[in-house]
């Protein structure tokens, strides 16, 4: 309907001009400016107009309230995850390690080396991760996020070792070992 | 082309070269023959030259040539080269004891006189062979003859051994006719210039002659039998006529005694036999053993004797006189019925002349003799043989081969030396591969940071050096400046010089007759070569030879000592050399007695020296170079020094100590043990390698834990053949450690026989035998473990060590007959071994160490496997892509020699034999330099396209940043 959307758009006068349609139109043509022209004096208290559809005065106030509470959750909720998103990664991780299996191989090589490369870079770009993290469990949060790094850390330790890819048997060190120096020297023997 | 497709192409490249090398690749292709290999082919030490007297149908004119060697060749004369070559049964059944030369056939008489083969003289194919029987034959005879006097050319061969004679047709081999006759010792078999046959036989006390027909082998005469003081085997005779009516006499030289005899072959009582002394004759001093060359001529009554280089022209008269007509430093032949060929040696020069002897004298045919150079190292003439010329009546330029007491064969034609081959490279016995002096302008700079003296001196020393190297740059251009204007080559070497990797050394070899050559490793070609005088094998030991000081370090020249016995006396004898120039170093040194022992005390002096130290059979021990005092080798031979020697002929093993007695050293006996019983013979003494690199002090098994080596740098291991109660044969063999006289190890082997080849290396002994149950030759393989404790010393004393290493032992057959064997030697020890193994058939091929591992399990768990464990097979299979000769095959190796170069993958591999063959091989691949297919042309491209695309690529990158920020 045209008179609903006229409504709609005007936010005074056009009451009026849908009240009275029968007042003469050609004043409307001679100034037209006066005919769109909103006032914003009586608009300062004006009860006795009917409230905006799907205004609610209390909202806002309500509103206002419940988002400070939330935010304070939020936070501590969203700390929560960053502490908590290494750990989170563990189970993945020991899945993926038992999959790619413990052959000497590119794929396996490739999976360690990028498990041993997360957690360090996490590690190392802690303070800008610290940043983020906030609210009053913080502290614990950083320990839990630091403790998680150092679980993934030690998960790809453990990967490496059983691919014996670590110097831990004497095995491992064999080729540095000297040969024993002779004390006797034996000539002759020719026939 | 994209630059990225360029770029993906490159990476491909590179990542297949990655794989390439991930896996050992050993077969060389088509186009690497002959790149780092050579090999050449000898005859061996000549015993006769046999020259056809009529050469028909042939462009080529040939030789033959039979050796010691067991070995028959055709020589191409003008050329000198082998143009074919048969190398026959190793041993008594291949020996040649004589050979005729017919229009199209050569023969030998092999086998002690038992059978006749011959050959196609162009082509050497076999064309048929006759089995005399008989059972205890001795060496027999044969010559060839015509059965009339218009033919030339003989047509059928006469052969006699000790008791027939048989003639054979030429082309079919069809017995003509057999008579028998009286045993003999040694035979001997003449044909007279009437055309009879005349045949001699020599038994102790006796020689008997005997005239035949050719034709029909009918007796003519009764045969007369003289007594004689001669010894069949020392004997040699010729048969010499002193006119055309009187019967030819026997002459003969018995070399035991000296004495030259003459017999006639007439019936009636021989008056004129005459026994005489080599000495009375012409004063050539002979001593028994020496080699006497006796030499027929076609003029009526001549014959000379040769011994030690020395020649005597005789006549024999027809009453039986023998008178001397002229004494030569060189030797005789006779070219025509008046003319002689005399070759005289003096300072260097070899001086030909003809001469025409006129029944008393000789008188020369031209006033100036042809000359060619004949160097010290050819040692003195042995044997002259006349080729044939188309014109016989012309001795005016005559051609002939000559044989050298340094087993120098060459030829004499047209008034020059054509050619001339080194035989002795047949007969090796010890060889080194030396490294070679880096070049000069490498010594400079190596002076240059010399650490010596305060700064200001070492500031001009160093400027000094920089000015002498860009003398020497400026030098070496200038000089090869002139020689590319000269010859044409710009990059020619001509100093023998170390290259980048030290892969090109010279490889210093000795005979047991004294010979020395040294060999460029390049190709073979004989850089320098000497003859020794009064060298020879010790008794009952071989030559020893050791490297004192390689050419590495550079002011110094290398030197090396060749041990062996004086010819006279068989005392010691040392001979110091240069290993890069052949040149003497020092004064041969003469020991008052037979050398029991000798080695190298591995103490290095100032000037890097390492001295050897001797000792004698009254077991004092010296030290040379004797000026050398320094308390390091005093100290080293009184604490650690310990000998170790075996009495082959008793069996006993000893040790010894070194102590000093009187200001002398004296060897001290620590333990004596006796390795065999009644019946058994030692065979091998195999001791380690003085300084055996072991990168890997234990072996990781699958479980990751080590199992260390047990590695005994005295152990030695002998091998004891013997014969058991019912007269099969058995090998022992026993790890002995040398120090304390302890047996490690002992293993012995039912049924089994030698040659015996033992390599001993790090922590494992390997030996090959004859099995004669399967009949096949086998390798053991011994490996010894210390266990999985790690060892808790840093040094090693036998003296201390009581531990018995776990041992773990297997055999291996092998498809092949082996003739020498030898492991791989690198420069730090850490590449692979690999085993070189020469085998009779010509092949020299190598054996991973992996395949003979004696853990390798029948039925492998998944730990062994993990460990790279093969299953075990009994059988090493011979893969032909390890054949490192391909298809130059090369026989009768009595030897391996390796190396390690410069880099660590190459070990240089030296056979010798009756032909040499060197090659490089690499064990464990090209790890450490890039290999030769690798396309540095592809790499440069891409770079350079990479580089150039980058260029661009910014620059459009620019010109778009721009345009987006005006937008």
């Amino acid at each position: 309907m045209p008179t609903a959307g006229a409504t709609k758009y005007s936010a005074g006068k056009p009451k009026k001009t849908v009240s009275q349609p029968e007042r003469p139109i050609l004043t409307v043509a001679i100034r037209p400016e006066k005919l769109f022209q909103v006032s914003y004096k009586g608009a300062q208290n004006r009860d006795d107009l009917p409230r905006p559809v799907g205004y609610n005065p209390n909202i806002a106030f309500s509103s206002e309230l419940q988002t400070k509470g939330t935010d304070t959750d939020l936070i501590v909720k969203r700390s929560w995850d960053i502490a908590l998103a290494p750990i989170k990664q563990v189970p993945m991780n020991l899945f993926i390690m038992w999959m790619s299996g413990n052959a000497i191989s590119l794929f396996p090589i490739m999976m360690v080396v990028m498990m041993f490369f997360k957690p360090v870079k996490a590690i190392f770009s802690a303070q800008s991760t610290f940043k983020t993290i906030e609210g009053k469990y913080a502290p614990l949060q950083k320990l839990v996020y630091l403790l998680g790094n150092v679980v993934a850390l030690g998960i790809a330790l453990y990967k490496c070792n059983s691919m014996g890819l670590l110097p831990t048997e004497p095995s491992d060190w064999l080729s540095f070992e000297k040969p024993l120096e002779r004390v006797e020297f034996l000539a002759g023997g020719n026939m | 082309m994209s630059p990225f497709l360029r770029y993906l192409y490159g990476l491909l490249c590179t990542v297949l070269f990655l794989l390439s090398i991930s896996q050992v690749i050993e077969a060389i292709h088509e186009d690497q023959v002959g790149l780092n290999d050579w090999s050449l082919q000898f005859i061996g030490r000549p015993l006769e030259v046999l020259v056809s007297a009529t050469q028909t149908g042939s462009s080529k004119s040939l030789a033959f040539i039979y050796s010691e060697q067991n070995v028959l060749a055709a020589i191409d004369t003008k050329h000198g080269e082998i143009v074919w070559r048969h190398v026959l049964e190793n041993g008594e059944n291949g020996t040649i004891n004589s050979g005729v030369v017919l229009e199209d056939e050569v023969c030998v008489l092999l086998n002690r006189g038992r059978l006749l083969r011959c050959f196609d003289t162009l082509t050497g194919s076999f064309k048929w062979e006759k089995l005399f029987g008989g059972q205890d034959t001795h060496l027999g005879k044969c010559i060839a003859v015509s059965d009339s006097k218009e033919r030339k050319a003989p047509n059928r061969i006469i052969c006699a051994n000790d008791d027939r004679i048989i003639s054979f047709a030429s082309r079919s081999g069809n017995v003509q006719w057999e008579s028998k006759c009286a045993k003999a010792q040694k035979r001997l078999l003449f044909q007279s210039l009437s055309g009879e046959l005349i045949v001699g036989g020599l038994v102790e006390n006796k020689i008997s002659v005997k005239r035949l027909s050719v034709s029909t082998g009918e007796a003519k005469n009764a045969g007369v039998d003289r007594s004689a003081i001669v010894h069949p085997s020392t004997t040699d005779c010729r048969l010499v006529q002193p006119a055309s009516q009187v019967p030819p006499y026997l002459i003969c030289f018995d070399s035991s005694t000296s004495r030259l005899f003459s017999h006639s072959t007439s019936e009636v009582a021989d008056k004129a036999q005459k026994d005489l002394r080599l000495e009375d004759l012409g004063g050539i001093a002979h001593t028994t053993g020496d080699g006497v060359f006796l030499n027929s001529f076609p003029t009526d009554g001549l014959f000379s004797v040769s011994t030690n280089g020395e020649s005597l022209l005789l006549h024999l008269s027809a009453d039986g006189q023998i008178k001397l007509i002229k004494k030569v430093t060189g030797f005789y032949a006779g070219c025509s019925e008046t003319d002689v060929v005399i070759v005289e040696l003096a300072d260097q020069i070899a001086s030909v002349r003809v001469a025409k002897y006129d029944g008393n004298s000789l008188t020369p045919q031209a006033e100036e003799a042809l000359t060619f150079p004949f160097s010290t190292s050819h040692g003195s003439l042995e044997s002259v043989t006349l080729l044939p010329s188309k014109d016989v009546a012309n001795c005016i330029r005559p051609a002939f081969l000559f044989l050298t007491e340094g087993d120098v064969l060459g030829l004499f034609s047209q008034g020059k030396l054509a050619w001339k081959r080194e035989e002795g490279l047949a007969r090796l016995s010890v060889t080194a591969i030396v490294d070679l002096p880096i070049s000069d302008i490498e010594a400079l700079v190596e002076e240059e940071f010399e650490e010596k003296g305060s700064f200001p001196v070492r500031f001009t020393k160093r400027l000094v050096s920089q000015g002498l190297q860009l003398k020497k740059i400026l030098e070496l251009a200038g000089k090869r400046v002139m020689s590319g204007l000269r010859i044409g080559k710009y990059f020619h070497k001509e100093q023998l010089e170390r290259d980048y990797f030290n892969t090109q050394k010279i490889i210093v070899s000795a005979t047991e007759s004294g010979k020395i050559f040294g060999l460029d490793s390049r190709n073979g070609d004989v850089v320098y070569s000497s003859l020794l005088k009064n060298f020879a094998k010790p008794k009952d030991r071989s030559i020893q030879f050791y490297i004192q000081r390689t050419g590495a370090h550079a002011p110094f020249p290398s030197q090396s000592v060749l041990v062996g016995a004086d010819k006279r006396t068989g005392n010691g004898l040392l001979y110091f050399f240069d290993c890069i120039t052949g040149e003497q170093l020092d004064q041969p040194v003469t020991l008052n007695r037979p050398i029991l022992q000798s080695g190298l005390i591995p103490v290095m002096s100032s000037n890097h020296l390492e001295a050897i130290f001797v000792l004698d059979s009254d077991l004092n021990l010296s030290i040379y170079p004797e000026n050398l005092d320094m308390p390091e080798i005093t100290a080293f031979v009184k604490d650690s020094l310990h000998i170790f020697d075996v009495c082959s002929k008793t069996g006993v093993a000893r040790g010894y100590r070194v102590k000093l007695v009187n200001k002398a050293w004296k060897a001290v006996e620590v333990w004596s043990a006796t390795l065999t019983t009644a019946g058994e013979a030692v065979l091998t003494v195999s001791p380690k390698r003085p300084h055996d690199f072991v990168h890997s002090q234990g072996r990781v098994l699958a479980d990751r834990r080590v199992l260390y080596k047990y590695i005994n740098p005295n152990l030695v291991a002998v091998t004891v053949q013997g014969t058991d109660e019912g007269k099969k044969p058995y090998l022992k063999i026993v790890g002995l450690d040398g120090i304390t006289g302890r047996v490690v190890f002992s293993q012995v082997h039912r049924r089994a026989r030698g040659p015996c080849h033992v390599v001993h290396s790090e922590h494992w002994v390997m030996y090959t035998y004859w099995n004669e149950k399967v009949r096949s030759n086998e390798i053991g393989v011994i490996e010894m473990y210390r266990g999985f404790e790690k060892p808790n010393q840093t040094y090693f004393s036998s003296l201390e060590s009581f531990e018995k290493p776990e041992l773990s032992s297997v055999a291996f057959k092998l498809p092949g007959f082996i003739s020498a064997i030898s492991d791989t030697v690198t420069v730090e020890g850490i590449t692979h071994k690999n085993l070189i193994v020469a085998l009779a058939s010509g092949s020299v091929t190598q054996i991973p160490k992996v395949l003979l591992d004696p853990r390798r399990p029948m039925f492998p768990t998944q730990a062994e496997r993990e460990e790279g464990l093969i299953p075990y097979a009994p059988e090493l299979p011979l893969v032909t892509e390890n054949i490192i000769n391909y298809y130059k095959k090369v026989y009768r190796i009595r030897g391996i020699k390796t190396a390690g170069a410069g880099l660590e993958s190459i070990s240089l591999v030296f056979t010798y034999g009756i032909d040499l063959f060197f090659t490089r091989v690499t064990p464990s691949a090209l790890f450490d330099v890039l290999s030769d297919s690798f396309d540095y042309w592809i790499l440069t491209v891409v770079m350079l396209v990479m580089t150039i695309a980058s260029v661009i690529v910014r620059h459009m990158a620019n010109t778009k940043a721009l345009e987006q920020a005006w937008k």
